[in-house]
């Protein structure tokens, strides 16, 4: 209970300007989302290290044996298919997450102590 | 209206209107009133009657289209981040972060509010125990019941110590014992001074909880008022029933006397105590030979009470039933709104 009955003056102290208030969350955001990331290291790991590797076996190894593909085009393949996995991944990062959480979880409102008018004036 | 200091005034609402694109009418219809710091403030409302709307205008997630808005002085809309570090939701349906634990979903709400580490530990294990989850601080959410999740949720809310708690029906949905210890925390919160904001469809809810209540409908407040004064804007005040066995001996000891019919004759006893108003025989009950009237007065009712046995008495009638039948909230709130489902 002590906890719970703070004075006003102790919770104005902590109260602070809109600009440090968001960095303030932002960097406690970043932090869960190191903390959730870390967590799930193998599923965040086979994610985005499965994909590009199945694409140059299928691509690269599998084309190749059946004769679609020269012999030189797994070099070629390669850097591509770093270029693919590099704008996959950031973009499914964000974007799947992020559709979760503002679509049907609504978890983003917890994580959001500023205001949401930013991202949605009409909800 | 006396002036009053800004610091009195935990929400103050003028002239809010919401209108949604390509609706037919306003969402929230020229809205005003105010809560004092302190105040357990009720909402009440059929659906769709502009509640959630008004809350999400108060709680920054709603544009307004006029009027405004404040928290503790300080505008939704030009100031939203300094309003929403002085407030704290318990949303409708869930937002908590599912893939963290329990412990965490507090220690980091706290974290994006810069709470101080030790401070948001300490206070966070002191909820958790508080609220019968202490146990259960590493555990993840996906296997918490739904009061368990409700109970999480206000833990959450109360993690960066707000000016003003919004309860968006916090009680749906829940057992008997959750509402229960729900009622408790919410009437411990009032005692320390935290100004509430509750909507609920439970009237016995809000009568319990509020100082005072709005009902809405269509986007505007039709009364504003503590639960005692809502319920006197029912006509007639308090109800009074008064269950009658006729013994034999008395009705014909009447029925000699003027001829006239027994019924008239408890009524009219009832009829010249002080205070009433009109007495309706409500019910008969032919097998038992008991009657059922129902007393409307106007005056105190304790005297009433008293008064009413003793005139039964009198005349040798035997009190089966004495009640008052108060109005309720629920009474108020159909006189008010309606029966009309909504569309």
């Amino acid at each position: 209970m002590s906890a719970l009955s703070q004075s006003i003056e102790q919770r104005e102290v902590r109260r602070q300007g809109a600009v440090r208030a968001s960095w303030t969350a932002f960097l406690a955001i970043i932090s869960r989302d190191l903390l959730v990331t870390r967590r799930q290291t193998i599923t965040f790991l086979l994610q985005t290290l499965v994909q590009p590797l199945f694409f140059l076996f299928v691509f690269g190894k599998v084309f190749t044996n059946i004769g679609v593909a020269s012999g030189a085009f797994p070099a070629l393949l390669l850097p591509g298919i770093v270029a693919l996995t590099t704008f996959l991944t950031a973009m499914q990062s964000t974007s799947i997450d992020l559709a979760r959480d503002l679509g049907f979880t609504l978890e983003i409102e917890d994580r959001l102590p500023l205001s949401l008018t930013l991202f949605c004036s009409q909800a | 209206m006396p002036e009053r200091r800004e610091d009195d005034v935990a929400i103050e609402v003028e002239h809010l209107i919401k209108r949604f694109p390509r609706a037919q009418s306003n969402a929230v219809d020229d809205l005003s009133f105010s809560v004092p710091r302190g105040e357990t403030f009720g909402l009440l409302g059929p659906n769709g009657a502009g509640k959630t709307t008004t809350i999400g205008i108060l709680t920054t997630r709603v544009r307004p289209s006029g009027g405004r808005a404040a928290i503790g002085g300080l505008d939704v809309v030009r100031s939203p981040i300094g309003a929403k570090q002085r407030i704290a939701v318990v949303p409708q349906r869930s937002n908590l972060d599912r893939s963290l634990r329990v412990g965490e979903i507090l220690t980091y709400h706290a974290a994006y509010h810069g709470v101080g580490r030790q401070e948001r530990e300490a206070h966070a294990s002191e909820l958790l125990e508080e609220f019968g989850l202490g146990a259960r601080a590493k555990q993840q959410l996906s296997i918490f019941s739904g009061g368990m999740e409700q109970r999480v949720l206000l833990a959450r809310a109360l993690m960066h110590d707000p000016d003003v708690l919004f309860l968006d029906e916090p009680t749906n949905n829940l057992d008997p014992q959750a509402r229960l210890f729900l009622w408790g925390r919410i009437r411990a919160l009032h005692e320390q001074g935290v100004s509430i904001v509750l909507t609920t469809h439970d009237m016995e809810e809000a009568d319990r909880l509020c100082d005072r209540i709005a009902i809405m409908d269509h986007g505007r407040i039709l009364a504003l008022d503590t639960p005692e004064g809502l319920r006197r804007l029912i006509p007639g005040g308090a109800v009074l029933e008064v269950g009658v066995r006729v013994p034999q001996a008395a009705l014909v000891g009447s029925a000699s006397d003027g001829g006239s019919d027994d019924g008239d004759h408890f009524r009219t006893t009832l009829e010249r105590l002080p205070g009433v108003t009109t007495v309706e025989r409500a019910r008969e009950d032919g097998a038992t030979g008991s009657v059922l009237y129902r007393v409307y007065a106007t005056d105190d009712t304790g005297a009433l009470l008293a008064n009413a046995a003793q005139a039964v008495i009198q005349e040798q009638g035997e009190l089966r039933d004495l009640r008052m039948a108060r109005p309720t909230l629920e009474d108020v709130f159909i006189h008010l709104t309606g029966r009309d489902l909504r569309s």
